[in-house]
């Protein structure tokens, strides 16, 4: 097997155009559609610990949908069905604007995630002891203050590894967005491709970039986590210094 | 909306088997369940390579599967796509190379679970098998690998259902599976957009949700077995 890269080809003019512009959609998708998953997340927590029995029950109907249905079909979902639901006038806009299938990827990656996200926070709170929340209102805290002291800081220790592990599955798939041909990476690669034959050398630059990105994110993950512990950084200093 | 229904479920379960090649619900299953085996058994050799006794071999394991679990499916499936080609001088069939990516990526995961199983396993496990004259082989696989099989049988059932649900990403190489079935049912008919759509997702629900729920009675019946067990020694 003999086979000759050919990387000047690939990075100049139009082919490295297209492939800023993947970096370019593939990073804004995957910071949208993750921030968006975690607000969504969050709220529907909140309907999981609600105390209205109408909001838990549509929260886990709502959560159970997110988790069975692959993240591809909520996109084609949101891409072609959604528009059939609106009258004429919308319709018609809604399928001819370009942006269509950007958001709709965006709009299926959250939808998606969210459920994930949702499913772990509440596990982080549900970790918490009862004990120590029964202390804190016994000690005359308000609602706000508990969550704010006692079970904020706990259940985002519980819950941070799983969600920056789910946070980074979620940028993984936001490369499903080439179904819709949303111009992110892997339609860059794709299209790169199909024109010059030169797969190889594509494919491995898009591996890079994603791998740069697990790495980063892991990384900004790692420093995260140190600042929740805000005790045993001090523990540490104080032993430094005696 | 049931004549429909009943008109296009054998499309939707099966594509246009007896007269074409296998499709629709059924090649996600089988795909699923063929590379969830395969991806099984590769994926126990790279855990064990994980964990084994030459740095040179735990390295370069370990970089493989750190690295490739960095990847999305969809660019594992292109490497196979592209790459393959190279050795084998023709493209591979679609189904080849969709079996071959979708293995790859069970055993990276698979190899993460199957570590996290040897990880959690007791110490006392290891020492008491070899203070009974076990050498290291016979260790893992008589006394070891049954316990955390039985242990991480959640996680693998989990593994399952995201597997199956990953299987939908083959329509972008161009197999005709369930999501390519409803794509082309609303092609031709396009006022069955929503039923089509509604069908495909419905049809992933249904079997995602029975594998998750028996995935929970599983996990609760161990954790009966593991209290018993420990109330028993006590």
């Amino acid at each position: 097997m003999y086979y000759e890269f050919e990387w000047q080809k690939i990075l100049s003019g139009q082919y490295l155009q297209w492939l800023l512009q993947g970096f370019q959609i593939s990073i804004s998708l995957m910071l949208l559609s993750s921030l968006i998953a975690v607000v969504l997340g969050i709220l529907l927590t909140f309907g999981q610990l609600s105390r209205y029995r109408v909001i838990r029950f549509i929260s886990f109907i709502y959560i159970e949908l997110c988790r069975n249905i692959p993240t591809l079909i909520w996109m084609l979902f949101f891409y072609y069905v959604l528009p059939e639901f609106f009258s004429e006038p919308v319709k018609t806009m809604l399928n001819t604007n370009p942006a269509l299938n950007y958001w709709a990827a965006i709009a299926g990656l959250s939808v998606s995630s969210s459920g994930y996200i949702s499913e772990i926070l509440r596990g982080g709170i549900s970790g918490v002891s009862k004990e120590q929340i029964f202390a804190a209102y016994t000690l005359g805290h308000s609602r706000w203050e508990v969550w704010k002291y006692i079970i904020w800081p706990q259940a985002i220790r519980i819950s941070f590894p799983p969600l920056v592990s789910r946070l980074i599955h979620n940028m993984k798939n936001s490369s499903l967005a080439l179904a819709l041909s949303v111009h992110e990476i892997l339609w860059a690669i794709q299209q790169i491709e199909s024109i010059t034959f030169r797969g190889i050398e594509v494919t491995i630059i898009a591996t890079l970039f994603f791998l740069t990105i697990n790495y980063v994110a892991s990384l900004l993950a790692l420093l995260a986590e140190k600042s929740f512990y805000p005790m045993k950084n001090k523990e540490k200093k104080v032993k430094c210094v005696g | 909306m049931l004549a429909d229904i009943l008109n296009h479920i054998k499309m939707f379960l099966v594509g246009p088997f007896p007269h074409g090649p296998l499709g629709g619900l059924a090649i996600n299953i089988f795909l699923a369940v063929i590379t969830m085996v395969s991806g099984f058994i590769l994926g126990l050799f790279l855990a064990l390579g994980r964990i084994s006794q030459n740095t040179v071999i735990r390295r370069i394991v370990m970089c493989l599967i750190e690295n490739t679990r960095a990847l999305p499916l969809l660019l594992i499936v292109f490497w196979f796509h592209f790459v393959i080609p190279l050795f084998a001088g023709r493209p591979l069939p679609n189904l080849l190379s969709a079996y071959f990516s979708l293995t790859f990526y069970s055993a990276v995961n698979q190899a993460e679970i199957f570590r996290g199983g040897l990880m959690n396993m007791n110490k006392g496990q290891w020492e008491v098998a070899f203070s009974t004259g076990l050498s290291r082989c016979q260790c893992i696989i008589y006394v070891i690998l049954p316990q955390v099989l039985r242990m991480m049988l959640p996680s693998f059932v989990g593994f399952f259902i995201s597997l199956f649900k990953d299987t939908s990403v083959i329509y972008i190489i161009g197999i005709i599976d369930l999501t390519q079935m409803g794509k082309m049912l609303s092609q031709r008919e396009p006022d069955k957009i929503i039923f089509s759509y509604v069908m495909v997702a419905i049809l992933y629900f249904i079997f995602c949700f029975i594998l998750s729920l028996a995935s929970k009675r599983w996990e609760r019946k161990q954790l009966k077995w593991a209290n018993g067990s420990i109330s028993s020694t006590v």
